[in-house]
C-alpha cells in the first residue's frame, strides 16, 4: 500500500485547448479541451478552479476580439463574476489580441475547494447563419503569479 | 494505384485459391453438378478448406506472404491440372426467363457499382478495425496466432478471418485492411448466383431471381458485405448447406453429405451463432432417413465427421489457450481464469437487448431507422408476414423452416446484421409468396429504389449504419486515405496514431474505452471489458474512485481462542444473483494480526485463481465469486501447522459483502463451525486508494492507460491525475493517453 497523503488536484490556469479544459470548462466554450489554439466563447462562459491559495496572484485572461466580429459589435464589455458575485469588468474598444489582469487576493477561496469564475460578453456577436451568440476568442483564463510574465 | 492493384490481386487470389481447392474436392467426389452449382459449392467448400490450411500454417508459424502465395498458386495449378482432359457432360439447369435475366443483371450491376468501391476503400468498420482485421494484423506481424487470453474476441472462431489473413498478406500498405473486406464481398457476389441456381434447379426461377435481388440489395447486407465482417459469408455458407442438403434429398447421393458436413463445420468456424448449421444438417438427414436406421447412421456420421474437421481446430485452440473449447461462453461448464461467468452473462444480456431496444420496436428499427440496432433491411421487409403464404407449397415450407432455424440465434444478438444469415431464405420465401410476375417485379423495383444509398438517407435515422457514398476514386486511386480514415473511424484512429507515436514498443496498454483502431496500430491494447484480467484491472480502478464500491465494510468474526490448521469462510446465505467478494481476509490472536506467510495454502470456490487477491494487502483488489453467490462457496486457508486464533476479519465492498458467511475449521475429517459471533462495521476507507489501484496495474505490467470520454473513469482520471499518479501524454477529442508514473 502506498503511504502518505494524496496530493490535492489543483486547477489554476485553463488553456482552452488543454486537457483540464475538458472538465473545468463548465459551459460556454464549444470544443474546450480539444484541437489547437483558442476557442470561441458564447456570450457567457463558466469555469471551475481549485487552487491552494491566491495570495500574490492575478486573475488573468488572454483573448482576442477579431476584426470581423468587432465590426458588428463595436466595443465589448467583459464582466467577470466569481461564485456569482461581480469581480471586475473591462471594456475592449478595439479589435485584436488582449490580456487582462486583476489582483485575485480578495477572492475567498478555501484551499482546493472548487469555485466558479464566469464571464459575460456584452454585446455578443450574433452569427447570421444560426443566430449563435459569440463572445470572445479565449486562449487562457485562470490565476498567475503577480508580476510574472505570460 | 499499386495499392489498389494489390487489393484486387489479393481478392482474386483468395477467390481462385478457394475455388481451386473446392473444385478439386468436388471432382474427387465425382458429383453431378451444373456448372453454376460447381462454382458456387466449389468456392464455398474451397474457402473452408483454404481457411483450415491457413489455420494450420499459422499454427506452425508459417503465416508469411510467400507461403500463402505458394499455397494459392498450388491450389490453382493443381485444380487446373486435375480438371484438364476435356469437358464433362453436366446437367443443364432450366433457363431464367429473359425478362428476369435482364432485371437481375441491371440491378445486380447497379448495386455492385455501389458495393465494390465501398469494399475496396480503406477499412473503417468498427468491429473490422477493432478485431476482425485488428487481430489478424497482429497474427501477420507474428506470423502465427498471438496467444491472447485478454480478449473475448480472440476466442471466437475465426474461420473467415483466416481468409482475411491470406488476403491481408498479399496486399500492400493500407490496402491490406481493404483486402479483408474484399474477401467478404466475394461471398456477397457468390451468393446471388447460388440462390439463382437453386431457383433454376428446383423450378422457381422467377422467385429465385426476385428473392436474390431482395437479399442482395438490402442495405444492411450491402454494408456488412463490404466491411471486414462475416455475416454475409455466413449467409452464403448456410445457403450452400441448405442447397446441398436439398440436392441430397433429391438424389440421395451420400457424397453430397461431405459437402454438407464441411459447410456446416465452416459455418461454425465462421461465426459461433451459425452453430445451428450442425443440428440442422443432422436433423435434415435424419428426417429424410427416418425409416432406414442404418442409412441414417451412415449419413449422420459422414455429415458430423466432415463438420468436425472444420470445427475442431477452433475448439482445440480455445481449449489450449483459454481452457474452454467454446470460449467465451459456457464458463460455468468449462471453468477458467480468463473469463468470469458474470462477465459472460453481462455480455449475453447486452447483446440480447442491444441498446435496450424493446422487441416491439425491432420491426421499425430494422426496417426504417437502422440506428439503434445498427443497420436496416428496408421498408419492403414490413411485408414479411406475407412470406407465410409460401407455406402453401413444399419448397416454401422448407425455405421458411430454414429461415426459422438460422434466424433463431437472432435473439442472442438483436443487431440487424444478425438477421442476415436467415435473410436469403426469407427473401426467397417472400418472393415465392407474392407469386405473380408483376407483383414480384414491383416488389423488386420498390426494394431497389428504397435501398439505394441516396434514398435510404431520406427515411433512415441520421446515423443509421448504411452505405453513404460511392468512393470509386478513394478505393482505386487511393487518394486521401488517412483523411478518410480519420473521418470514418474517428477519434479511435487518431488515438491509435498517437499511441504508436508515444508508447515504446512492447509496453502494455490498458484501455477503458472502445477497442480503438487496432488494425491501424502496432501496439497491443487490452480493453478492460474483454477479459477477466482486464476486468480485475478495471475493478481496482472502480474500487479506488467510487465511494460505494470501495472496501468500506468489515465483518469481524470472534470466537474462543483455538488452534486450527485449516480454516475457511463459507457462504451460507440462500442463492442470490449478486456476487460475493472479499478484499482482504485477516486472522488475529488477542487483537494482533497473524502475519501472512508464504507457506499458507490458499484456495477458494468458485474462482480459485483469484484467491491471492484477498491476501495481497491491497484493499482495491479482491477475490470474488464472479457469479451469483450460493451456499457452499468459500475461501480457505491451510496454515500448514496449527495456529492459535480468536478472530477473523473480512474486508469487503458493502454490496458484495454477505454477512451470512460463517467461519469453519477442518477437524475430525470434516468442516465444523467455530460458532463465531459476527459483527459488520463500517471500516475507515484506507488512504491513497487511487495509488493502490495504479500500483496493482503496474504489478500486472500495465504502463499506459487510454481513457475514453464515454467511460466512467474518464473524469476522475483527469481531475485527480495527481492522486492516481498518472501523466497525460497525448489527447484527442474523445480520448486521453496516460503514462503510469
Amino acid at each position: 500500500m502506498p503511504q502518505g497523503t494524496d496530493p490535492q488536484p489543483e486547477v489554476r490556469l485553463l488553456k482552452m485547448n488543454g486537457l483540464d479544459a475538458k472538465f473545468a470548462v463548465l459551459a460556454g466554450v464549444d470544443g474546450a479541451g480539444t484541437g489547437t489554439g483558442r476557442k470561441w466563447t458564447d456570450d457567457t462562459a463558466r469555469f471551475q478552479f481549485r487552487v491552494s491559495d491566491l495570495s500574490a496572484s492575478d486573475l488573468y485572461l488572454r483573448y482576442a476580439v477579431p476584426e470581423v466580429t468587432f465590426r458588428q459589435t463595436g466595443p465589448v464589455r467583459v464582466s467577470i463574476d466569481v461564485n456569482g458575485k461581480p469581480f471586475d469588468s473591462f471594456l475592449r474598444t478595439a479589435p485584436g489580441d488582449g490580456e487582462f489582469r486583476h489582483p485575485a487576493d480578495g477572492i475567498l477561496a478555501k484551499p482546493f475547494e472548487p469555485f466558479i469564475v464566469s464571464i459575460r460578453i456584452n454585446p455578443p456577436y450574433v452569427a447570421k447563419d444560426d443566430n449563435a451568440k459569440l463572445g470572445i476568442l479565449l486562449d487562457e483564463i485562470g490565476f498567475v503569479p503577480r508580476g510574472g510574465q505570460r | 494505384m499499386t495499392e489498389a492493384a494489390s487489393i484486387l490481386f489479393a481478392a482474386a487470389m483468395t477467390y481462385c485459391a478457394s475455388l481451386g481447392a473446392g473444385l478439386m474436392l468436388l471432382r474427387g467426389l465425382k458429383l453431378d453438378l451444373a456448372r453454376s452449382e460447381e462454382r458456387f459449392f466449389g468456392f464455398l467448400t474451397g474457402a473452408g478448406i483454404l481457411s483450415l490450411l491457413i489455420f494450420a500454417l499459422a499454427a506452425f508459424h508459417l503465416a508469411y506472404t510467400g507461403v500463402f502465395l505458394a499455397l494459392g498458386l498450388l491450389s490453382i495449378v493443381a485444380s487446373y491440372w486435375i480438371g484438364r482432359g476435356g469437358a464433362r457432360a453436366r446437367p443443364a439447369l432450366p433457363p431464367i426467363p429473359a425478362l428476369w435475366r435482364i432485371v437481375f443483371w441491371i440491378f445486380f450491376a447497379a448495386y455492385l457499382f455501389v458495393y465494390l468501391p465501398n469494399a475496396a476503400a480503406p477499412e473503417a468498420s468498427a468491429d473490422g478495425v477493432a478485431y476482425h482485421v485488428g487481430l489478424i494484423a497482429r497474427y501477420y506481424q507474428l506470423h502465427s496466432y498471438q496467444w491472447i487470453t485478454t480478449s473475448l474476441y480472440a476466442d471466437l472462431s475465426q474461420g473467415l478471418e483466416m481468409l482475411f489473413l491470406f488476403a491481408f498478406s498479399l496486399a500492400a500498405g493500407l490496402g491490406r485492411q481493404s483486402a479483408a473486406a474484399m474477401v467478404h464481398i466475394l461471398f456477397l457476389i457468390a451468393l446471388p448466383f447460388g440462390m439463382i441456381s437453386y431457383g433454376r434447379r428446383f423450378g422457381i426461377p422467377r422467385a429465385g431471381v426476385a428473392g436474390t435481388l431482395l437479399f442482395f440489395m438490402t442495405p444492411v447486407v450491402g454494408k456488412s458485405g463490404t466491411s471486414a465482417y462475416n455475416d454475409v459469408a455466413v449467409a452464403a455458407i448456410l445457403f450452400g448447406l441448405f442447397y446441398v442438403l436439398e440436392l441430397w434429398a433429391a438424389e440421395r447421393n451420400d457424397r453430397l453429405l461431405v459437402i454438407a458436413g464441411l459447410l456446416a463445420g465452416f459455418a461454425y468456424a465462421a461465426k459461433y451463432t451459425a452453430f445451428v448449421a450442425i443440428p440442422f444438417a443432422i436433423g435434415y438427414v435424419i428426417f429424410h432417413l427416418w425409416h432406414d436406421k442404418a442409412a441414417a447412421i451412415r449419413a449422420v456420421a459422414i455429415t458430423a465427421a466432415c463438420a468436425f474437421i472444420l470445427m475442431a481446430p477452433w475448439m482445440i485452440k480455445d481449449w489450449i489457450v483459454v481452457s474452454n473449447p467454446v470460449a467465451p461462453f459456457f464458463n460455468t461448464v468449462f471453468r477458467n481464469p480468463y473469463m468470469y461467468p458474470l462477465m459472460e452473462s453481462e455480455y449475453r444480456y447486452t447483446m440480447a437487448h442491444f441498446n435496450q431496444v424493446a422487441y416491439r420496436d425491432i420491426p421499425m428499427e430494422v426496417c426504417i431507422r437502422g440506428y439503434k440496432l445498427i443497420g436496416l433491411l428496408g421498408p419492403v421487409f414490413f411485408l414479411s408476414p406475407l412470406a407465410l403464404l409460401a407455406l402453401r407449397n413444399r419448397r416454401g415450407r422448407v425455405q421458411l423452416l430454414a429461415a426459422a432455424v438460422f434466424g433463431v440465434t437472432y435473439f442472442t444478438n438483436t443487431e440487424t446484421r444478425f438477421l442476415i444469415p436467415a435473410l436469403p431464405f426469407f427473401a426467397l420465401a417472400l418472393a415465392m409468396a407474392v407469386g405473380g410476375r408483376a407483383v414480384a417485379l414491383v416488389l423488386v423495383l420498390a426494394h431497389a429504389l428504397l435501398s439505394w444509398p441516396a434514398v435510404t438517407a431520406l427515411y433512415s435515422a441520421q446515423y443509421a449504419w448504411r452505405i453513404t457514398e460511392i468512393p470509386w476514386r478513394l478505393a482505386f486511386v487511393r487518394t486521401d486515405e488517412r483523411e478518410y480514415l480519420a473521418k470514418k473511424v474517428g477519434d479511435g484512429y487518431e488515438m491509435a496514431g498517437l499511441i504508436d507515436a508515444h508508447v515504446p514498443a512492447g509496453e502494455k496498454i490498458l484501455s477503458f474505452s472502445d477497442p480503438l483502431a487496432r488494425s491501424y496500430m502496432h501496439h497491443d491494447v487490452v480493453v478492460a471489458y474483454e477479459s477477466a484480467w482486464g476486468r480485475r484491472m478495471a475493478d481496482a480502478i472502480w474500487a479506488a474512485q467510487a465511494e460505494s464500491s470501495g472496501p468500506s465494510r468489515r465483518v469481524d468474526y470472534k470466537f474462543p481462542a483455538r488452534a486450527v490448521q485449516r480454516i475457511r469462510l463459507v457462504e451460507t446465505a440462500p442463492a442470490d444473483p449478486s456476487r460475493w467478494g472479499v478484499n482482504e481476509l485477516r486472522f488475529f490472536r488477542e487483537g494482533r494480526e497473524i502475519e501472512r506467510n508464504p507457506a499458507w495454502q490458499l484456495s477458494a470456490w468458485p474462482n480459485p485463481w483469484d484467491v491471492q487477491l484477498a491476501f495481497d494487502n491491497n484493499p482495491v483488489t479482491q477475490w470474488s465469486s464472479w457469479e451469483g453467490f450460493r451456499p457452499g462457496m468459500y475461501i480457505e486457508v491451510d496454515f500448514g501447522a496449527l495456529i492459535e486464533l480468536d478472530e477473523v476479519n473480512a474486508l469487503c465492498v458493502p454490496d458484495e459483502c454477505n454477512i451470512r458467511a460463517k467461519i469453519e475449521e477442518w477437524s475430525a475429517g470434516g468442516w465444523h463451525s467455530l460458532g463465531a459471533a459476527d459483527r459488520g462495521v463500517t471500516a475507515p476507507t484506507p488512504p491513497r486508494l487511487r495509488r493502490a489501484a495504479i500500483s496493482y496495474l503496474k504489478s500486472n505490467g500495465v504502463r499506459w492507460l487510454v481513457s475514453g470520454s464515454g467511460s466512467w473513469a474518464f473524469r476522475d482520471f483527469l481531475v485527480n491525475r495527481a492522486q492516481w499518479g498518472i501523466t497525460p501524454i497525448a489527447h484527442t477529442r474523445e480520448h486521453v493517453l496516460y503514462r503510469l508514473d
